[in-house]
């Protein structure tokens, strides 16, 4: 459930904007044609370890399946793990280790993955 | 194994400069109307298969290329219940099928050495393969002869197991053929090695199988060190489900072996000698050769990265990811190597696309089964911090050692569902 990408736009234009000469023509219309790499957002990066145990629905509900949950549910699961003191399972042992603005994100952008 | 002098830590200012020069190579090739940007990984374990999957996701304008020899990748985690005869060896094989379907250029062929100035990879058919970014994900290789007696001959005799396949078997074998009444002696090396826990669970099972198959044999591990991951958890496995048939010792009771007898598979450590009819050696590792061989090991045999891109801290433009590299505190684990597989293709794909790379945030969970449907884990969420990783404080640890009753059973089933979510991820 990686995905989807928010693109941030410019890929050609820093490169180019790093070399001393101007951008060539050809340049900007190839990232125009769709050849040009997006950069994968940085919420990507923050929530890639959640798909190892996460991304599809596995073999019976032994670790919950986040399938079909929107972004107010899955922060409000993620910071009820955080906060539970006595809690021990692997998920409170891991929610511990994020703070809560990284879970909203985190949340945003697996529940808009749906 | 020595780094050349002339190979010293790159600086931020020249890791910024290769990050600008390789957009802008990729970006150059593009506008002339060349192949795209080109990616190439060496090794299809968890952290490699993982790398090139993602890529294919995010980013379908790069081309990626997996470089491995093997034609089915056998998995490590699980193989000790393989070991205890609990499972299929054939459970552990995940072929390359579905990640060449995805668009993955797939050679079946061994890297033979990497070109750093050149940016190619050289196979062992002798054909180079040339990359804008290389990820190197090579898992260990045995440090042959760091243990006094233990060649490449030794495996036949003293197993190590830790690559899983033919050796896994061949462990599981000389159990079954072992009569009633043996004694099996497992050697555990200093840290660090592949799955610190391994060594406790493979324990574990062996004893579990002993005891229910063999009940007259016993297993003596015989550990380099005092503590390990997990100890309390284990011990109190130990205690109570395998007091005649289990017997630990560590470093200060005389438990580090200096040196193996593969032809009359002995042990012998400070202050005695030990003859096993089993014999289980986990030998001291280091990065595989191909690491060694290109630059990107330091003088411990493992190769140090920056902790956001794992980026070699060594050769700019090459990542180290899995096993090999040095990522301590977090440990050397499938978990981790397709973490760390995922977030190194992400911040590839940024790279590429002329962006730095994102702060990232890993977490890290090992299982280890102490009985056929009982597990406990260890847990770790670790964040760059300058050259290296930090765990964060207050999160992450191990399970309770006072437990509510079906805790252990509950863990055993999160880890087969991981093994299961996360071999799918990384293979397809």
């Amino acid at each position: 459930m990686i995905g989807p990408w928010k693109t941030s736009a410019i890929v050609l234009a820093w490169a180019l904007a790093a070399c001393s000469e101007p951008p060539s023509p050809g340049s900007s219309q190839s990232a125009e044609t769709g050849d040009a790499i997006a950069a994968p957002g940085p919420i990507s990066v923050l929530a890639a370890s959640c798909s190892g145990c996460h991304r599809a629905p596995g073999s019976g509900d032994a670790i919950p399946s986040i399938e079909g949950w929107n972004a107010a549910a899955l922060q409000a699961s993620l910071t009820a793990y955080k906060a539970d003191p006595d809690g021990a399972s692997v998920m409170h042992r891991i929610a511990r280790g994020y703070s809560v603005d990284e879970m909203a994100d985190i949340a945003d952008y697996l529940g808009a993955a749906e | 194994m020595s780094v050349p002098a002339s190979l010293v830590a790159i600086t931020r200012r020249q890791a910024l400069a290769g990050l600008a020069a390789s957009a802008l190579r990729a970006a150059m090739a593009r506008a002339q109307g060349a192949a795209s940007a080109r990616v190439v990984i060496i090794g299809g374990g968890f952290g490699g298969a993982s790398a090139a999957r993602t890529l294919r996701e995010v980013a379908p304008a790069i081309d990626v290329t997996l470089i491995e020899p093997s034609r089915r990748y056998i998995a490590c985690p699980f193989s000790n219940l393989v070991v205890g005869g609990l499972r299929e060896i054939s459970a552990q094989g995940f072929g390359y099928g579905a990640i060449a379907a995805s668009g993955v250029r797939v050679i079946e062929d061994y890297a033979r050495s990497i070109d750093p100035a050149a940016r190619s990879v050289t196979l062992e058919s002798g054909t180079s393969v040339s990359y804008d970014r290389l990820i190197v994900s090579p898992g260990i290789d045995i440090r042959w002869g760091a243990l006094d007696g233990y060649g490449r001959t030794a495996i036949r005799t003293m197993p190590h197991a830790w690559k899983a396949g033919a050796q896994t078997v061949l462990l599981r074998q000389q159990l079954r053929e072992m009569d009633d009444g043996g004694t099996v002696v497992m050697s555990v090396p200093p840290a660090p090695y592949r799955c610190p826990p391994g060594p406790y669970e493979r324990a574990s099972l062996i004893a579990h199988y002993l005891k229910t198959e063999k009940p007259r044999s016993k297993l003596i591990v015989l550990d380099a060190k005092d503590s390990f991951s997990k100890k309390p958890l284990f011990q109190d496995a130990w205690a109570t489900l395998y007091p005649d048939h289990l017997e630990w010792r560590g470093a200060s009771d005389d438990g580090r072996v200096s040196r193996v007898d593969p032809e009359t598979r002995t042990f012998e450590t400070d202050f005695g000698t030990l003859t096993a009819d089993v014999a289980n050696v986990i030998p001291p590792q280091q990065a595989a050769s191909i690491a060694i061989g290109a630059g990107i090991a330091d003088n411990t045999g493992w190769c140090p990265v920056e902790p956001v891109s794992f980026e070699s801290t060594l050769q700019p433009g090459i990542h180290v990811i899995g096993d090999a590299a040095i990522m301590a505190p977090m440990p050397k684990s499938a978990f981790a190597a397709n973490a760390q597989g995922k977030v190194c293709a992400l911040q590839v794909a940024r790279f590429l696309a002329g962006e730095a790379p994102a702060p990232a945030v890993l977490a890290n969970t090992c299982y280890s089964y102490v009985a056929p449907e009982q597990a406990v884990s260890v847990v770790g969420v670790y964040r760059p911090a300058g050259d290296a990783f930090t765990e964060v404080p207050g999160a992450g640890g191990t399970s309770p050692l006072e437990h509510p009753p079906g805790d252990r059973e509950a863990e055993a089933a999160q880890a087969a569902h991981w093994f299961d979510t996360v071999t799918r991820e990384a293979f397809g």
